[in-house]
């Protein structure tokens, strides 16, 4: 699985080190354009070459930068479409070939395990433009996603409530602001989420409505969610048993929400859904350790004895999400894995 | 075209080969900013932080190893380095180039710089966002034509120790121009600094700022190189800096000042010491993103960042080795059974045997280290192999390719494998193991280059891989009793000893820098109020304080008459503002009891430490007899027979001074 990146990956890899791409939503915007770029040129002549070099370069990406899961599910998705795309145009040459008349029900439904042994290599008609094709619905559904989840904003968020979020999603953004518009007497709590304390560009954000917005500092959490009818936060990702990696500080809203029966909505495009389980709370497997001097000021008496831990993200157990929320519609925590086998083809969760 | 024109490009000037003395012995052998820093080469720590601050283009300037710069920049450029995207990178040199100053000429002279510029050391670790900075430095140039330069600072904690790159300076509030720059001494601290008068007279707002590190990251006006030309005598940076604030009218031309930000991190490595320190503080997180774990310079990650700051990397190997904190393995290593490594770096493909002790130990690439070693405070270079049983401690640097013999004892010195030039010998270990002289001298006229007054030389010297993190903050801890933080430590120290301590201190430093008596009779007496002190126990902690000064504990040609004159000389007043009273001259005699267990010189003495006290009028006779009387005859059997004599004489001179009265009244 060696190879060298393209030209694309490494400059993808560098703008992300340096910071100059952040957020899922740009992340993947910028990768699917990537993968198109090499779709569309000239790198691979059948399927099977295609796949490998999408895989390769996804595995570049994913290993440059572990944390931003939507890298790899971005060519999770890309191979899966090229596996679908492959069969389609075969089945199309094959239409009337005589097994594929004769199926039985029973066949068609344990035939994908026989699919194993399918061979790519061989030449496809039309499958790059279908591929492209394929890419520009995706490219749509993407920039759509946001505007979907904020449909739901009414269904959810009704007059004189007291929603409670935690630092600053973009997707929570619009989906308040929609609600804010739509419903009166709306009361938004603020958790400021430190040390980064985005919690309170949101503020400042949502401040032009008709709304009543509090920042709290995150040890408030707990004594203001007794008054709190739902619970609005967003996530990095969602794991595969429908647990979150989300920002630092959502364990704890979700904890003291699970003790006042509040219900926890959880806003996440699909490209966020990513196949991977959670196998140790340590950084290699899920979380990143930010910088010491967030916490402790370098200047103070304890910086060089002191051992800083400043972890980016909180892992939430499935059991405290009530609802997912995305540009689908609304799922419990539950159908997660559902949801994944309809997005990435189980051979490819191993990159 | 002309949108490429209109478009600038930020220049940057990486200066190499700098401070070459104090890295001996790799400085002999390779450029020093190719030396390897928690596995990456300081010269890539440099670049990714340029790059990270968006310069897009960078001079490396070299002299005595530009060949291996230029080897390292192309191999970095072949093998994807992220400093290699979006940046480009040019190695330029000049033969017989000896100093700053001499590349900052050269520099001129090529006419590459085009603009302003960013100007640092090849040797600098930082995160630093320049960016803001770079832009500042061009409004105040637009204000101020003679803006030559914007020098950057890092604020850090005042009581960490001095590795010669801690400043004080003068800096108007207003606009932040630098009006007082001094370098802070290495060793030991200063008891006061001198600023000029002009200083405060033609500002409105100076603040003093002592706590600073100088990483050596500056914004250079174009001017700045003009200026070196113009100066042939600059030949450092600060040269520099004091010769634009000596001769600001003449040279109009004016340094402005910046100091980075919260959550920005810059160091410069120099030094052993240094190194050691921001090898701890890259594996600490300080650096951030610059850390182990984040790829410094290459596109996949390397290690696996465990609980404690520990980094291994996938391909290193650990049988039952205990890995404390702040350890970095990496790739192809191998650790064998009962191993502990603490607050160190091993490099790659290195093997460390069983039973080994590794502490602040820096092993570079391919080390073998044999069984029952002890690494303390250490450098071991490239491709080295210790022999089994061997104990390398106290700042050793041990350079490439060293065989040492099993079972050596080494402490502070310097080793090489081959014998250059003009190395001084000291000690052959091995075929290739020497011991060589380590040139403090240099270090030493360095110092006293950079600074007006002449150090002395026998405290100088190059600073030494130490422990950094924990003992010298304890140290400080305990010692730092008038801060609050102290007190909470420790919560269990009853009032009496804290009192007790205090006054120590305050007359340990009244007697050092010989401050008027008045003012400690003061802080004494504000001590006093604070832990609730009665008179009686003020008197009997005064005295019992004065006594355990380290001048009396530990007298010079263990004469402790001389030290107690001597202390008395300058302290007496304190002391005869307490003991006025008999009680209190009671007192007094009670405290010097306690003394007389614990000071063994005083207790040879007693008798004439007594009588000097008496002479010296601190206490009269009828105190000492009633001492003398109220002392139990069994418990203070020796200490009433060496006073014997003393009372003796006491009883006659009294009666005779009471003839006398009895005289004066006829």
């Amino acid at each position: 699985m060696k190879g060298q990146p393209t030209k694309e990956v490494t400059q993808l890899i560098h703008e992300m080190k340096v910071g100059n791409v952040e957020g899922s939503y740009n992340i993947t915007a910028k990768t699917l354009k990537l993968f198109k770029k090499i779709i569309n040129g000239p790198g691979w002549t059948n399927a099977e070459e295609l796949m490998n070099v999408v895989r390769t370069q996804g595995h570049i990406l994913q290993s440059a930068m572990p944390q931003e899961t939507v890298t790899a599910s971005i060519a999770r998705r890309i191979l899966k479409l090229i596996r679908e795309e492959f069969e389609l145009l075969k089945a199309k040459v094959h239409q009337f070939s005589e097994d594929q008349a004769s199926m039985s029900l029973h066949k068609l439904v344990t035939q994908t395990s026989n699919d194993v042994n399918v061979d790519y290599t061989e030449p496809q008609q039309g499958l790059r433009e279908a591929l492209l094709d394929h890419l520009q619905e995706m490219e749509t559904e993407l920039e759509t996603s946001s505007e979907n989840i904020c449909v739901q904003a009414e269904e959810h968020i009704h007059s004189s409530e007291v929603i409670l979020t935690l630092g600053h999603s973009r997707s929570v953004e619009n989906f308040l602001k929609r609600a804010v518009k739509k419903r009166q007497f709306l009361t938004i709590i603020i958790a400021e989420c430190a040390p980064d304390s985005r919690g309170h560009n949101l503020a400042a954000s949502l401040a032009t409505g008709n709304v009543e917005i509090i920042v709290i500092p995150d040890s408030a959490i707990f004594a203001m969610m007794s008054r709190v009818n739902k619970v609005i936060i967003g996530t990095h990702s969602v794991l595969a048993n429908g647990g979150l990696r989300a920002a630092c500080g959502s364990y704890t809203v979700a904890l003291a929400a699970k003790h006042y029966s509040v219900p926890v909505i959880v806003l996440s495009p699909m490209y966020k859904l990513s196949p991977v389980h959670l196998c140790s709370y340590e950084q290699d497997a899920f979380n990143l350790v930010g910088c010491a001097e967030d916490v402790l000021e370098y200047d103070s008496l304890a910086s060089h004895s002191a051992k800083v831990y400043s972890p980016i993200f909180d892992y939430v157990p499935p059991e405290l999400v009530t609802l997912f929320i995305s540009n689908i519609g609304g799922h419990a925590p539950s159908y997660v894995y559902r949801l994944l086998t309809e997005l990435y083809n189980p051979e490819d969760y191993e990159i | 075209m002309n949108q490429f024109e209109k478009k600038e490009v930020i220049q940057a000037i990486l200066i190499a080969d700098n401070n070459v003395d104090q890295l001996r012995p790799f400085s002999d052998e390779n450029s020093t900013a190719l030396l390897p820093l928690v596995n990456v080469s300081m010269l890539d720590y440099a670049l990714d932080a340029l790059n990270r601050s968006g310069i897009e283009e960078v001079f490396v300037y070299s002299s005595l190893h530009l060949r291996s710069v230029r080897e390292h920049i192309k191999n970095g450029i072949a093998s994807l380095n992220s400093w290699s995207v979006n940046m480009t990178v040019h190695v330029i040199g000049g033969e017989g180039c000896r100093c700053f100053g001499d590349a900052m000429r050269d520099l001129d002279a090529k006419a590459l710089i085009r603009g302003n510029f960013i100007l640092l050391g090849a040797d600098v670790v930082t995160n630093a966002d320049l960016r803001p900075i770079f832009e500042q430095h061009k409004k105040t140039a637009k204000y101020d034509k003679g803006a030559a330069a914007t020098l950057v600072f890092k604020e850090a904690a005042t009581s960490s120790i001095r590795t010669g790159n801690e400043v004080m300076i003068a800096v108007d509030q207003q606009n932040n121009r630098l009006h007082h720059h001094q370098r802070l001494r290495l060793h030991g601290k200063e008891s006061h600094f001198e600023v000029p008068l002009e200083v405060f007279l033609n500002n409105s707002e100076v603040a003093l700022l002592h706590n600073l590190i100088d990483p050596q990251i500056a914004i250079g006006s174009p001017s700045m190189l003009s200026l070196f030309s113009d100066n042939f005598d600059f030949e450092t940076r600060d040269d520099f800096v004091r010769g634009i604030l000596i001769n600001e009218e003449i040279l109009d031309s004016r340094i402005y000042v910046s100091v980075l930000p919260r959550g920005q991190y810059a160091r410069k490595v120099n030094n052993w010491l240094t190194y050691c320190m921001v090898s701890q503080d890259v594996m600490n997180r300080w650096a951030y993103p610059l850390v182990p774990d984040m790829g410094i310079n290459c596109l996949a990650q390397q290690y696996v960042y465990l609980k404690n700051n520990i980094y291994k990397s996938r391909k290193s190997t650990f049988i039952k080795a205990a890995l404390r904190e702040n350890v970095a393995v990496q790739a192809g290593s191998q650790v064998e059974a009962g191993t502990s490594v603490s607050c160190s770096v091993i490099g790659k493909n290195c093997k460390v045997g069983k039973n080994c002790v590794l502490m602040n130990a820096f092993l570079m690439d391919g080390v073998h280290i044999g069984d029952d070693c002890k690494l303390d405070c250490c450098v071991v270079g490239f491709g080295s192999k210790i022999g089994a049983g061997s104990t390398i401690a106290e700042g050793t640097v041990v350079g490439s390719k060293c065989a040492i013999p099993a079972g050596k004892l080494l402490k502070n010195v310097v080793i090489k494998s081959v014998l250059g030039d003009d190395d001084d010998l000291v000690e052959k270990l091995g075929e290739h193991a020497f011991i060589i002289d380590d040139k403090q001298e240099t270090q030493s006229t360095y110092a006293s280059d950079s600074e007006d007054e002449v150090l002395p030389t026998a405290a100088t010297g190059i600073p030494k891989v130490a422990r950094v993190p924990t003992i010298c903050e304890e140290s400080d801890y305990t010692s730092s009793s008038d801060e609050d933080e102290s007190r909470a430590v420790s919560p269990l120290v009853d009032d009496t000893n804290i009192f007790l301590a205090e006054v120590m201190d305050s007359l340990a430093r009244g007697f050092q820098e010989k401050s008027n008596p008045d003012f400690l009779i003061l802080e004494i007496n504000s001590s006093r109020y604070a832990y609730n002190m009665s008179l009686k126990e003020v008197n009997f902690y005064v005295v019992k304080a004065l006594f355990s000064l380290q001048d009396i504990k530990e007298p010079a040609n263990q004469n402790v008459l001389v030290a107690i004159n001597n202390v008395l000389k300058q302290l007496g007043p304190v002391l005869s503002n307490y003991i006025k009273t008999p009680d209190a001259m009671l007192q007094c005699l009670r405290a010097l009891e306690d003394i007389y267990e614990e000071n063994e010189f005083v207790r040879s003495k007693i008798s004439k430490v007594v009588h000097y006290l008496y002479d010296k009028d601190f206490v009269s006779e009828d105190a000492i007899i009633a001492w003398y009387e109220q002392l139990d005859v069994e418990d203070h059997r020796a200490l009433r027979q060496s006073l014997k004599e003393l009372i003796e004489w006491l009883d006659q001179s009294s009666e005779e001074d009471e003839d006398d009265d009895e005289d004066e009244s006829d």
